[in-house]
């Protein structure tokens, strides 16, 4: 070789020699796809940070990844996880000696001597003084939980592993404050000193909590002797959402793969499930496995293995959703209608899924809870993507509607948007009304029926005063009244959600409840007095909650120096003096002076009663 | 590669990073959502400019440092081609690698940033071994011959 030609090949040789083999492999790797097999999974969201730190951060902020945290050591012998849980950083209580009493029962917060949360549970007499009789004496295993309240399970041995009890006692952070768990529930209260009653929300973690709380999590029911329980992770994960990654995390090891996967995806992802890029309805089934009750297919094999569901996979393959028209086979008294408007509607949060199945948008298979939400974006409140709340996803497809149709220029140019009237708060869950994820036309053609009441006209999330007779006008046949309705009984001129207020069912007074204090106008606020009087727990902390924003807002200091004492699980008689002097402040009731229409309303409410537990 | 081509052509490299620089703060300022709001492609194109604009000027000291040592023509002709190519890879491999990127890794141009590392350490290694009286190949004792 001639010097020249040498010295070129000694400075250049290296170079060329690299790019050849890195080039190579690079290019064989593009075409070289990770197999598409069901992964074992138990990477922990850590190792993901490693090259998704963007993602990592969004999903740490969210609630999802402390929807379980471990409290103490315990912890572990309730459900075995691949990927080890760190300890828990969003505990919302001070666990400081508080004590909570409700229905002749005493909670008292503390931490035992290594540090760990501990509850005491007694029961006490009518002055308060304890009777010697202990329901629970346990530190506390898991939080569960950690945006709208803190729950609290603790593990009891069994004849195989161990069995985790959820408390019924939970803190609130928006009160600061306990809450007991029949004031969360759709339910009548229960009686002074009845065990039963106390303990009515002490349900099994592992066949209950567990599945919708842990990544991938399987029970290990032992035939009736226990459980093993066990999970890839504690809390919602990556691999909740994205399946196992175990396979993806060992091929990415390798950079010339990372960069071969920057132009052909197959390099990288293999088994991996992306449920924001999935076509059809396969991202969002990735959400239904939680956000819409289901049927299991096999309950036999979920208790004992977990559903066996795989992120990219088609959920109805492993269970069904519950509609209104549902049935378990054999037990012809489970009735799911009390869950849904009788338009078909659901009424309950945790049926999301549902509300997206039967929404006219949904005839375009592209249309998914994506369309709306992003886990991993800037708000962890409600996951929303920009633009949301505003309706521009709507106008991104019905963008001439609104100038082409009067109605729709008229309330535009109102400042309603299309989630007022086409997603009305008619949804019930965790002490507030949601908007209902089924899109839906503001008033309903389906009137009140034997399973339940018709859909509240979405009109009211607006004209907050409408009577019966403006509604009618308006065209929601939803309101016509039929014997015995609310409607019926629901005097001219009375705000139709004062009379929802108080002689609705559950949902129906829940419904009015946040429509009257998000309204703050004086024709219909002084309800919520009404409602501090209402015989279920969970509407009464509903109306405290209502009045304590109204009080922020109006900057009211009487008023809430007056909620300030108020408990809603209090009996009766504690909770006077507070109803009185929130009546003195709000003024007189919408329905004062006619004691016979609040008779029928209340004749009304009392045949519409359902109790909507879990 | 003649020195004063070198020369010329590393000035014009070092116009070029300098200019992606100003391109960088204009975008930044701008808040181009294209570069503000993507933190791989800001790093790398960053990289890019630094490494670009630095190894440029680079090579103008090496033009320099060549010329101290009286590094062999024979070897200076191939050196200042390796110096040359060698920014121009590491500063448009972080740059396009940069742009043209994936979720979280820079795109298949930032297999040029090794390549270009390459060249610079044989580069150097030659400059630092090579001797002022080492044999000039044959066409330069020609051209010396002949003048």
């Amino acid at each position: 070789m001639p010097r020249q030609g040498l010295r070129t090949v000694l400075l250049f040789g290296p170079a060329a020699v690299w790019l050849a083999i890195a080039g190579g492999l690079a290019v064989a790797a593009a075409f070289d796809p990770v197999p598409a097999v069901r992964d074992e999974g138990g990477v922990s969201p850590e190792t993901c940070a490693r090259c998704h730190q963007r993602e990592h951060t969004t999903w740490h902020a969210s609630y999802h990844r402390t929807m379980t945290q471990p409290a103490g050591p315990t912890a572990a012998t309730l459900v075995r996880t691949k990927s080890p849980a760190g300890p828990a950083d969003r505990v919302l209580a001070p666990f400081a000696g508080e004590r909570f009493d409700a229905l002749g029962f005493r909670a008292t917060m503390s931490k035992s001597a290594a540090g760990v949360p501990h509850v005491r549970i007694e029961a006490i007499d009518g002055d308060g003084r304890p009777t010697g009789r202990v329901l629970v004496d346990d530190d506390v295993a898991l939080f569960v939980g950690s945006h709208r309240y803190q729950q609290l399970v603790v593990a009891r041995p069994a004849a195989v592993g161990t069995v985790g009890v959820r408390l019924p006692v939970a803190f609130d952070p928006d009160l600061g404050r306990w809450l007991h768990l029949n004031a969360a529930f759709l339910e009548p209260d229960g009686a002074f000193g009845n065990e039963a009653d106390y303990l009515r929300h002490a349900t099994a973690y592992n066949d209950n909590c567990l599945f919708c709380h842990n990544t991938a999590p399987a029970p290990g029911r032992v035939t009736d002797a226990g459980f093993r329980s066990s999970a890839e992770g504690l809390g919602i994960t990556c691999e909740a959402c994205h399946g196992g990654a175990r396979a993806h995390v060992e091929a990415m090891a390798d950079p010339l793969r990372r960069v071969a996967a920057t132009v052909s995806r197959a390099a990288a992802d293999g088994g991996l499930f992306v449920p924001d890029a999935a076509t059809g309805r396969r991202g969002s089934d990735v959400c239904g496995r939680c956000h819409g009750q289901r049927i299991a297919a096999d309950i036999g094999h979920v208790l004992r293995h977990g559903d066996g569901f795989v992120p990219g996979e088609v959920l109805a393959d492993v269970s069904r959703p519950i509609f209104r028209d549902s049935s378990l086979a054999g037990r012809p008294d489970v009735d799911f209608r009390g869950r849904f408007w009788s338009d078909g509607t659901p009424r309950l949060s945790a049926y999301e899924y549902q509300g997206l199945l039967t929404s006219p948008c949904a005839a375009d298979p592209s249309f998914g809870c994506a369309t709306c939400h992003t886990m991993h974006g800037d708000d962890p409140d409600d996951q929303l993507r920009p633009g949301v709340r505003d309706g521009a996803v709507c106008t991104s497809c019905h963008g001439t509607l609104v100038d082409e149709t009067p109605n729709h220029a008229l309330h535009r140019d109102a400042e309603a948007t299309c989630l007022d009237c086409h997603m009305p708060r008619v949804t019930y869950g965790l002490f507030r009304t949601m908007r209902t994820h089924r899109v839906v036309p503001p008033v309903t053609d389906a009137g009140p029926d034997d399973g339940g009441p018709a859909r509240p006209p979405a009109c009211l999330s607006c004209h907050v005063s409408a009577d019966v007779e403006a509604l009618a006008r308006w065209g929601d046949p939803s309101v016509h009244a039929t014997e015995g309705s609310v409607a019926d009984a629901c005097p001219s001129g009375v705000p139709y959600v004062v009379c929802l207020a108080i002689g609705g069912d559950p949902i129906e007074r829940a419904v009015a409840v946040d429509l009257i204090a998000a309204a703050d106008r004086p024709d219909v606020t002084a309800a919520l007095a009404d409602v501090l009087d209402d015989p279920y727990p969970a509407l009464r902390s509903m109306a405290m909650r209502g009045l304590r924003r109204l009080a922020l807002r109006r900057q009211d200091r009487v008023l809430a120096a007056a909620l300030a004492a108020f408990e809603p699980m209090a009996e009766a008689s504690a909770r006077a003096t507070t109803v009185e002097a929130v009546r003195r402040r709000l003024g007189p009731s919408p329905l004062v002076g006619r004691p016979e229409a609040r008779g029928r309303l209340a004749e009304a409410r009392r045949r519409t009663d359902i109790w909507i537990g879990e | 590669m003649p020195a004063s081509v070198h020369l010329r052509a590393s000035v014009v490299l070092l116009a070029v990073f300098l200019a992606s620089g100003l391109w960088i703060e204009a975008a930044l300022g701008l808040r181009l959502p294209a570069l503000a709001d993507d933190p791989l492609r800001r790093e790398f194109v960053r990289l890019g400019h630094a490494h670009g604009g630095i190894l440029s000027m680079a090579n103008l000291v090496m033009a320099w440092v060549m010329v101290r040592l009286e590094t062999p023509e024979g070897w200076a002709r191939v050196v200042r081609p390796a110096f040359f190519v060698g920014a121009a890879c590491v500063g448009l491999g972080f740059g396009l690698g940069g742009i043209f990127h994936g979720t979280t890794d820079p795109g298949p141009f930032v297999l040029l940033v090794p390549a270009g590392a390459m060249l610079w350490i044989c580069g150097l290694a030659a400059v630092a071994l090579v001797r002022p009286g080492d044999r000039p190949p044959a066409h330069a004792r020609n051209a010396s011959q002949q003048g």
